[in-house]
């Protein structure tokens, strides 16, 4: 098991993708940066992650086809999405093409920090399909909270 | 119409002088005239008559005279004859020459009184010279008688005294003559001053006859004219009454018709006026009815700019909403990073990262409620108890500490048949507008309590559609707040109508749709000054797994 978990945080908005690098490394996560799903699937095919934060909604490919190719490239690795105003058809597609879980924007970092920490935990049992239920993340996050 | 009546000339009028008969004039006159007449007439005749008798006693006087002197004559005759009467005849001369001067200068004869002196000149100076005679008779005689005494008579003297009593005769007889005749004439003057009164008198009287005959005529024919007058007038009197008898009876028609149809033109102007009224009332009416139409078109034209305004809020809201959670999200990204890594930051700071957390929050309620109004996501519902649903949506509010919460959750409440997070919403929606409408602090409850199938019909104030006759648990939150206007309860559920300085008025629209989409309703009762209930009537689970 690695010192820190490693994050790519993909999102053609550079504040956003700086905001939650910044926030994940002071949590103790190594975040890369990436401002297009092109991007995106480029540093997947050299680096590993442990999970990959992305826009749903971007310039160039959106989110469902960068996952797609991500998924190509590297099946293993859990993608979390991100939508600003995600429709419920698209999340049941991007949940359909392997996203382990779809977020509204702006997220909520307990609950990301959450997934992640099931993910360490899980890392050697993750789930056969490799998501989680949005109940799921909500109940562990209910959990933390009472 | 007013006719004076010409009175009859036989009525007197009244006041003015009494009309007397026309003899009560004329006969005085007459009688006057005629007096004065016969007056004149007896002093003419008086006179007449006393120069007469003057005539005779001086005829009288100069015969007795003539006698006298005769007489003394033939005394003197005698005398001369040697008897002894020479007294006696001078005395008989004397006694003519007394007469003689008492015809001239008046004076008592045995015949009478002669009033007066002799004044005709011709007669005086025959009296005079009849004197003068005489004086020279007497002298003559003296002196025939002297001689008579001296002795003889001389013949000279006596033829001279013969002559001269001749003449004295004749003298006399002269003036008898004229006196007679002037008496003769006198008379005959008389006379015809007596027919020329006479004939004047009769004139006076034939002419006054006359006069008054002619005048009773004219008064006859006058009377008469003024009689014809007087009946014509009459007649013409009786044709004006007529007349006017007939004039008052066409007035009287005329009145009466001018009356009817004064009366008609009144009842016409009340038929008139009344419909004016009920013109002016249909008019009222009318106006009422365009003014409820215009409100009517006002609001239509209200609901018409709100939809439309809605059709551009469904439009807009997508994308916008979209545009504004992702620099949200950066917002609330860089606030969260700020309260992790500034754990040591002083209280100021720490307060003004939550205010910059709390206006993000209500920015991204705003953005919320504006999708979630857009597009209500179908209900997923789950059976739950209604103490659940209160106690989650308590948690997620922020209640100030000057606001104090009672919850009233009585035991043994069936449990809801509802979508959770709907709920959620829902309340979270309602208890916040409660916390908001007392920004002084006050008292919230929130009470639940069962409520049987209501009877069809009973008013609600969310959904158009019936409700299924089901029983419900009603959740109601109760503020002290400052309650809401009669006028704007109806508009309470419109979209966009808020009394929120911010906020767009979807908030309660959103619970409504929620409310219905779960099959429910919600009831709003408020007193402004005093406070709002919002009741939330859910649906209970029937036992169906």
């Amino acid at each position: 098991m690695r010192e820190k978990q490693k994050i790519l945080v993909v999102d053609d908005d550079r504040r956003m993708v700086k905001t939650i690098c910044d926030i994940l490394r002071v949590k103790g996560y190594e975040a890369l940066p990436a401002y297009s799903g092109e991007e995106a699937v480029e540093v997947a095919k050299r680096e590993a992650f442990d999970c990959v934060l992305m826009d749903l909604k971007m310039s160039g490919i959106d989110g469902v086809a960068a996952l797609k190719m991500i998924k190509d490239v590297v099946p293993d690795t859990p993608v979390v999405l991100m939508s600003a105003y995600a429709t419920k058809e698209q999340a049941e597609e991007a949940k359909l093409h392997g996203a382990a879980m779809v977020l509204t924007k702006p997220i909520d970092f307990q609950q990301v920090l959450s997934f992640f920490s099931l993910l360490r935990k899980a890392e050697s049992v993750l789930p056969s399909d490799g998501t989680f239920t949005t109940e799921e993340l909500e109940m562990s996050h209910t959990h933390e909270h009472l | 119409m007013n006719v004076d009546l010409i009175a009859p000339p036989d009525k007197e009028k009244p006041g003015s002088a009494a009309k007397k008969p026309w003899f009560w004039y004329w006969v005085p006159t007459a009688v006057f005239l005629i007096g004065i007449f016969s007056i004149v007439l007896l002093l003419w005749a008086n006179r007449i008559n006393a120069d007469a008798r003057r005539d005779d006693l001086i005829t009288a006087a100069l015969m007795d005279a003539q006698i006298n002197a005769a007489t003394g004559h033939l005394w003197l005759e005698e005398a001369v004859s040697g008897d002894d009467t020479a007294d006696q005849a001078l005395a008989e001369i004397d006694q003519a020459i007394t007469l003689i001067n008492i015809v001239l200068n008046g004076g008592e004869t045995e015949h009478g009184l002669i009033a007066e002196a002799l004044l005709d000149p011709e007669l005086r100076g025959h009296a005079e010279t009849l004197r003068s005679m005489l004086v020279t008779f007497k002298k003559l005689a003296q002196e025939r008688l002297q001689d008579i005494t001296k002795a003889g008579i001389a013949s000279d003297l006596d033829q001279q005294f013969d002559a001269a009593f001749k003449e004295l005769l004749g003298k006399a007889r002269g003036l008898e003559e004229i006196i007679t005749k002037n008496e003769a004439e006198e008379q005959v003057k008389a006379g015809r001053l007596f027919l020329c009164i006479l004939s004047a008198w009769i004139f006076i009287v034939i002419a006054t006859t006359a006069g008054l005959w002619s005048r009773e005529v004219r008064r006859k024919s006058a009377e008469e004219a003024l009689l014809k007058a007087h009946a014509q007038l009459l007649a013409q009197t009786a044709e004006l009454t007529e007349h006017r008898e007939h004039l008052t009876g066409l007035v009287e028609i005329r009145t009466a018709e001018l009356t009817r149809a004064n009366e008609l033109l009144r009842g016409e102007i009340d038929e008139r006026k009344r419909m004016e009224g009920e013109v002016l009332k249909l008019n009222n009416a009318l106006e009422l009815k365009v003014e409820e139409r215009t409100r009517q078109l006002f609001e239509i034209q209200e609901e018409l700019v709100r939809g439309e305004k809605l059709a551009i809020l469904g439009q807009l809201s997508g994308s916008v909403g979209h545009e504004l959670r992702n620099p949200l999200g950066v917002m609330s990204n860089a606030v969260y990073f700020l309260k992790m890594v500034l754990t040591d930051a002083d209280a100021t700071v720490r307060e003004y990262l939550e205010i910059i957390k709390k206006e993000i929050d209500t920015s991204l309620q705003i953005i919320t409620d504006l999708l979630d109004f857009t597009r209500t996501k179908p209900p997923q519902r789950v059976v739950i108890s209604a103490e659940e649903v209160v106690r989650q949506s308590l948690e997620r509010c922020t209640v100030p500490e000057n606001v104090a919460v009672t919850v009233a959750l009585p035991d043994g409440l069936p449990r809801l048949k509802v979508d959770p997070l709907q709920m959620g919403q829902i309340l979270t929606n309602i208890i916040t507008n409660g916390v908001q409408a007392m920004p002084d602090g006050g008292a919230l409850w929130v009470a639940a309590r069962f409520v049987g199938a209501p009877p069809c019909g009973c008013p609600e104030a969310g959904g158009h559609e019936e409700p299924p006759l089901q029983d419900f648990i009603a959740i109601s939150v109760t503020d002290t707040g400052e309650g809401i206007a009669p006028e704007n309860m109806i508009k309470l559920f419109q979209p966009l109508f808020t009394t929120k300085a911010r906020g767009i008025g979807l908030g309660l629209v959103v619970c409504k749709n929620l409310v219905t989409a779960n099959s429910g309703r919600i009831e709003v009762e408020s007193e402004p000054g005093k406070g709002t209930t919002f009741s939330v009537f859910l649906p209970i689970e029937r036992g169906e797994p």
